[in-house]
C-alpha cells in the first residue's frame, strides 16, 4: 500500500489502497456494512444488494446507492453507510430477502448464528407486507456431510463461487431464472470434494448445514475453544465447539499462514471418532488370551515390567512404534523412555520401507519453505504424492499457484484427479525412477552411482524437457516435493537422490510432505532411530520401523496406532508383534489388530482431550490445550509416559505439566535446524531388492483420504462419503484383460506369502503393471508393503 | 428523429382503426413508458422521451386505443420483466415477481389502497437497488402509467 488514498466513511477519514473495495476498507476500520454475498476469499458477485451505501465523489453524489462490495474507492470519495438513502436501500433489500425466506428459525439449525437473522434484526421489519405464497424448493441429497434446506437459500452464490474458485470443481450451480432460480447440483449427485464442508460455513443462512452436527446443539449452548487439526502436516487452526464435555463440531480458525479461512472435511468431521464405541475406557491386560479390565496401577506395573524385560540389559530387545500424529510431548517422552531403557529403536515413520537412506538423507526433513509461499511458486514437481488425499489444503495452495501460471508436474504410480492443469508422469513404481531420471537428463545431469545408471538409461522426452524447463525458468520459485507415496516406495532413497539432482540442477527447493500431523515434530523430538532430540545424530542408529519389524524384537511399545492399518507392512508387523513376549499399546481405541498382538492396553487421550504441540510442515510449533476430558479412565499420553518413566526408575520424568515437557524439548532444539540437505551420498544406493526382482505386477497401495489414522477411520460421516475408498482391487482395463479378469471377479491377492481376497474394479488411471490395493482400510491388514510386488489370480 | 408522435401514428401508421379513440403510445420496449394524448405533439428524440418518463429504447412503438386497460398493460410488461429476470440479484428477482402479483391483484379489482402504495414504493426500491438495467428499468411501465393514468388504477381498487 504505497500510494495510499484518503476517503471518508461515515465522517471518518480512512486510508486505503487504490482499487480496494469500499467494504474492505470499512471492514478494516471496523465499520459494519451488512452483506451476504461478499466474502473476502471469493470473487465479487454483488448480487445480494445488502451492502448498498450512499457515495459521493468530488462533491457529486452517485445517482443511486452503490454496492460497497463492488465499488472501488477513489480519492476524496465520501461514503455514508447509515444515511437515509443507504438505510432505505438496505431495508428495502432486506424486505425482499425475507419475502421468500421461510423464517423457520425455530427449527433451523442455523438459528442463533445466522447472518440473515442477525442482519434482519438490524434492517428487517417485524411483519411482512407480502401475502403471496412463499416459494418452496425441493432439497437435494448432497451426501453424508452436508444437509440442505434449499427453501432457505437467499442465492448469495457463495457456495457456487467456492466450488468454481476454491475447490476447483463446480459442484453447485444456479439453474432456472428469475423467481425460479435455484441453487443445486445440476444433476443430483453427492458433493464429494475434500474441502466441500467449507460451504457450510460460507452459507449465510440455514440452507447448507452440517449433517452430522445438525439438531444436536444450539449455537448459544456451545463454548468455543482453540485447537490444531491432527491429520496432516499443515496443522490447520481450528475452533472446537463444545457443549459440556463433548466436542460438538469443528470450525476453521483463520490463519493466513496455514489454512487461510478453510479446513478440509477430514479436519472438520473427524471429531465424530471421539465418541466412537471403540474408545478404550479402562486399562486392559491380557491373561490367558482374554482381556481383563484392571486398575491403572496394575496395568502400568505390568507395562513397566514388560518393557523392562523386553529391553534387556542393553535395551536392544525393545522397539517403539509411535504415530506421527502423537503430540510433541508424547513423542519426546516416548523416546526418552525408550532411550532410558537403552534402546534407540524408536520410529514414527511407520510406512517407510526404504530405511537405507536414514543416515544419508536429511535428519530433520520439512516442507522446505513457508506454507503460504507454496501458492507463489512458479514451478512444482511433486514426487509420489496423492496430493488431494494427503494434503487437501496444500493442494489448494498448489492449485492457486497453478492458477497464476505455475508449471506443476507430478510423478506418481497413478494418475490423479486434479483440479488444475498439471503434467502427470504416471508410471509404475519402477518407472517413477525412470521418469525422474528423464527430467534429470533433460537438465543435462549425469549423476553418480546408481543414479548415473538410471539417467543413462532414461530418455528425456519432450514432456520431461518441458518440465525441466519450467523448473529452470522458475529459478528460486521452484520446489520439488516428496509425498507419502514416495515415502512408502521401496526406493525412497533413490527418489530423494533424484529429487536432489533435479533441485541441484535448478534452483528448486526440496521439500517433504511429512506423514501425520507431527512428522516434523517427531524428528525434532528424537522419535526416530538416527537422531536424539534436536536432531543430534545417534552414533550408532537404532532400528527403523521397518527394520524392527523385519528383525523382530522381544517387546514393543506401540503408540496411537493400529498395526494392521497404520504400519507399512501389516503382515510382517503381525508376525513380529505376534512373536514378541511383551507388547504394550497406548491407544485411544480398541482395535482388532492391536488386541491380537498386545498384552497391555493403556487408554490415552485423543484429539482435543490432551494438551500438546504439533510442529507443522513449515516448522511452526502450534500448541493446544486439552479442552474436553478424556472418556472413562483414559489419561493424557504425556502423563502416562511420565508415570511409566517413574515406575521404570528413569531420570527426567518429573514434569508437572505438558508445558514443562515442551520447554525441556525446546531447549534441546535451540540449535536444531530443519534442513532437507542430504547428509550423505544418496546416489550410490543400490536398487532395492523389490526393484531388482522386476515384478510383473506392482501393488500401488494408496492410502485413502479417510483412512489415515485411527480417529478418522472412526468418523462415521466421513466413512460414508464416496471418498472413503473401501478395500478392493483396481486394475487398468488393459491389464485386467491381460490377466483374464473382468469387473466383479473375486481376485486373490498374494504378497510375501500373505494373501487377501477382493472384488475387481477397473481404474483407467493406473499405469500398466500396477494394481491399486488401498492400505489403511479393513481388508488390507493381512497384506504386505504398500508398494511392492504382488501376484493376482482369479479366486 | 424529431418527427412528432402524432405524425408517426396518424400519417405513417394510418391512425387508430375502426374509428376508436387513441389512448396511449408505449415506446422503447418493455422497460419503456406510456405517453397519453396530451403529449402527442412531442418530437421523438432521446431527451424528449426521457422527460415524459419513457425512453427511445428499442425504438418500437405500441399504439393503444380506448379499449386498453393501462393496468393490464403495466401487468403485461411486468410479466415480461419477471420472466426475463435472470435471478441473480434479489431486488429484481423478488421485486418483479411481487410487482407482478400486486398488478394482477389490482387488475382483477382485488387490490387495496395499501397495495397501490406498496407497488409505488417497490418501484422505487427496485429501480434504486437492482444490479443491472433490467431491474433498474423494470418499474418504468408502472411508473409511467401511474403518472398519466393513475385514475385507472384508482378505479380498479377494491371498494372504489
Amino acid at each position: 500500500m504505497t500510494d495510499k488514498i484518503t476517503i471518508e466513511i461515515d465522517g471518518r477519514t480512512c486510508e486505503a489502497a487504490p482499487g480496494e473495495m469500499i467494504i474492505a476498507v470499512a471492514d478494516r476500520e471496523g465499520i459494519v456494512i451488512p452483506r451476504f454475498c461478499y466474502h473476502e476469499k471469493l470473487s465479487i458477485a454483488a448480487n445480494c444488494r445488502m451492502c448498498l451505501v450512499e457515495a459521493e465523489q468530488g462533491g457529486r453524489p452517485f445517482p443511486k446507492p452503490v454496492p460497497a462490495c463492488a465499488t472501488p474507492i477513489a480519492p476524496g470519495m465520501k461514503i455514508q453507510t447509515r444515511s437515509k438513502l443507504a438505510l432505505e436501500a438496505q431495508r428495502g433489500t432486506m424486505e425482499f430477502l425475507l419475502i421468500n425466506h421461510p423464517l423457520d428459525c425455530p427449527i433451523c439449525d442455523q438459528g442463533g448464528e445466522c447472518e440473515l437473522q442477525d442482519v434482519a434484526m438490524g434492517y428487517g421489519g417485524d411483519f411482512s407486507r407480502y401475502s403471496e405464497g412463499k416459494r418452496v424448493v425441493q432439497d437435494e441429497d448432497l451426501g453424508p456431510l452436508i444437509a440442505t434446506d434449499m427453501t432457505r437459500c437467499i442465492h448469495c452464490t457463495r457456495c457456487v463461487r467456492f466450488g468454481a474458485e476454491i475447490a476447483g470443481v463446480r459442484e453447485m450451480g444456479a439453474t432456472g431464472r428469475g423467481e425460479n432460480m435455484r441453487i443445486g447440483t445440476f444433476v443430483a449427485h453427492t458433493v464429494a470434494h475434500e474441502l466441500a464442508g467449507n460451504i457450510i460455513d460460507l452459507c449465510p443462512v440455514g440452507a447448507l448445514t452440517s449433517k452430522p452436527y445438525r439438531f444436536t446443539a444450539r449455537a448459544w449452548e456451545l463454548t468455543q475453544a482453540e485447537g490444531i487439526a491432527p491429520h496432516d502436516c499443515l496443522g490447520s487452526n481450528l475452533h472446537l465447539h463444545l457443549r459440556g464435555n463433548r466436542v460438538m463440531r469443528v470450525h476453521p480458525r483463520d490463519n493466513e499462514a496455514v489454512n487461510e479461512t478453510w479446513i478440509s472435511d477430514r479436519d472438520r468431521f473427524s471429531y465424530q471418532g471421539l465418541a466412537s464405541a471403540d474408545r478404550l475406557l479402562k486399562p486392559l491386560v491380557k491373561r490367558d488370551g482374554a482381556w481383563h479390565e484392571t486398575s491403572w496401577q496394575d496395568a502400568l506395573n505390568r507395562a513397566a515390567e514388560g518393557l523392562k524385560a523386553a529391553a534387556g540389559p542393553h535395551g536392544t530387545g525393545l522397539g517403539c512404534l509411535i504415530s506421527p500424529s502423537a503430540t510433541l510431548e508424547e513423542l519426546y517422552l516416548a523416546q526418552k523412555l525408550v532411550r532410558g531403557l537403552g534402546s534407540d529403536h524408536i520410529d514414527h515413520r511407520l510406512r517407510r520401507q526404504d530405511d537405507r537412506a536414514d543416515t544419508l538423507g536429511p535428519t530433520l526433513p520439512w516442507l522446505g519453505l513457508p506454507i503460504a509461499e507454496v501458492e507463489r511458486l512458479a514451478a512444482v514437481l511433486l514426487i509420489g504424492c496423492d496430493l488431494r488425499a494427503e494434503q487437501p489444503l496444500l493442494a489448494h495452495r498448489i492449485r492457486k499457484a497453478a492458477g497464476e501460471g505455475a508449471g506443476v508436474a507430478l510423478v506418481n504410480p497413478i494418475a490423479l484427479d486434479l483440479t488444475f492443469a498439471a503434467t502427470q508422469f504416471v508410471a509404475s513404481p519402477a518407472g517413477m525412477l525412470a521418469e525422474l531420471a528423464g527430467i534429470a537428463k533433460a537438465l543435462n545431469q549425469q549423476g553418480t552411482g546408481t543414479v548415473k545408471g538410471l539417467i543413462a538409461a532414461a530418455t528425456a522426452t519432450d514432456a520431461h524437457k518441458a518440465a525441466a524447463a519450467r523448473l529452470t525458468e522458475a529459478g528460486q520459485g521452484a520446489a520439488v516435493l516428496l509425498g507419502a507415496l514416495a515415502e512408502a516406495h521401496p526406493d525412497f532413497g533413490l527418489l530423494q537422490a533424484l529429487a536432489q539432482v533435479i533441485a541441484g540442477a535448478t534452483q528448486a527447493k526440496v521439500g517433504y510432505l511429512v506423514a501425520g500431523a507431527n512428522g516434523v515434530g517427531a524428528g525434532l523430538a528424537g522419535a526416530q532411530p538416527q537422531s536424539l532430540p534436536g536432531g543430534v545424530p545417534v552414533p550408532v542408529p537404532g532400528l527403523s520401523a521397518a527394520a524392527m519389524l523385519a528383525h523382530p524384537r522381544k517387546g514393543y511399545l506401540l503408540w496411537g496406532l493400529e498395526p494392521g492399518l497404520d504400519l507399512g507392512n501389516p503382515a510382517q508387523a503381525a508376525a513380529a508383534l505376534g512373536q514378541a513376549e511383551s507388547v504394550v499399546a497406548c491407544t485411544a481405541f480398541r482395535s482388532p489388530s492391536l488386541e491380537a498382538v498386545a498384552d497391555v492396553l493403556l487408554p490415552i487421550a485423543a484429539f482435543a482431550e490432551t494438551s500438546g504441540t504439533f510442529v507443522n510442515a513449515e516448522g511452526a510449533w502450534q500448541g493446544f490445550r486439552g479442552v474436553v476430558a478424556p472418556p472413562g479412565e483414559a489419561r493424557p499420553g504425556w502423563k502416562v509416559l511420565r508415570v511409566l518413566g517413574n515406575l521404570l526408575g528413569l531420570a527426567g520424568f518429573d514434569q508437572d505439566d505438558s508445558a514443562q515437557v515442551r520447554e525441556e524439548l525446546r531447549a534441546l532444539c535451540a540449535e536444531a535446524k530443519l534442513d532437507n540437505a542430504p547428509r550423505g551420498d544418496l546416489q550410490d544406493l543400490p536398487l532395492s531388492s523389490q526393484q531388482a526382482a522386476k515384478p510383473r505386477t506392482w501393488r500401488v497401495g494408496t492410502l485413502p483420504i479417510y483412512a489415515v489414522d485411527p480417529l478418522v477411520r472412526r468418523a462415521q460421516a466421513l466413512q460414508a462419503s464416496p471418498l472413503a475408498l473401501p478395500f478392493g482391487v483396481w486394475l487398468s482395463p488393459a491389464d485386467a484383460a491381460d490377466l483374464g479378469l473382468t469387473v466383479g471377479d473375486p481376485v486373490e491377492v498374494r504378497q510375501d506369502g500373505a494373501s487377501a481376497q477382493a472384488v475387481l474394479a477397473l481404474d483407467p488411471r493406473l499405469p500398466s503393471g500396477c494394481v491399486r490395493i488401498p492400505a489403511g482400510v479393513v481388508g488390507s491388514e493381512s497384506l504386505g508393503a504398500q508398494i511392492a510386488a504382488v501376484t493376482l489370480s482369479k479366486a | 428523429m424529431g418527427t412528432r408522435l402524432r405524425d408517426i401514428i396518424e400519417d405513417i401508421g394510418g391512425g387508430i382503426p375502426d374509428g376508436r379513440a387513441f389512448k396511449a403510445v408505449q415506446t422503447g420496449g418493455p422497460s419503456g413508458g406510456c405517453i397519453p394524448e396530451a403529449h402527442l405533439d412531442t418530437p421523438v428524440d432521446y431527451d424528449s422521451l426521457k422527460t415524459l418518463g419513457t425512453m427511445m429504447g428499442s425504438g418500437g412503438m405500441i399504439i393503444m386505443d380506448d379499449t386498453s386497460s393501462m393496468v393490464d398493460v403495466a401487468r403485461y410488461f411486468m410479466e415480461f420483466c419477471m420472466t426475463e429476470s435472470c435471478g441473480k440479484c434479489i431486488p429484481c428477482r423478488a421485486g418483479t415477481f411481487q410487482m407482478h402479483e400486486l398488478l394482477s391483484r389490482i387488475a382483477k379489482s382485488q387490490g387495496t389502497r395499501a397495495d397501490l402504495a406498496l407497488l409505488e414504493e417497490l418501484c422505487e426500491v427496485v429501480q434504486a437497488t437492482s444490479l443491472c438495467g433490467l431491474g433498474q428499468t423494470a418499474p418504468n411501465p408502472v411508473l409511467s402509467t401511474l403518472r398519466y393514468f393513475r385514475e385507472e388504477y384508482e378505479e380498479k381498487l377494491a371498494g372504489g
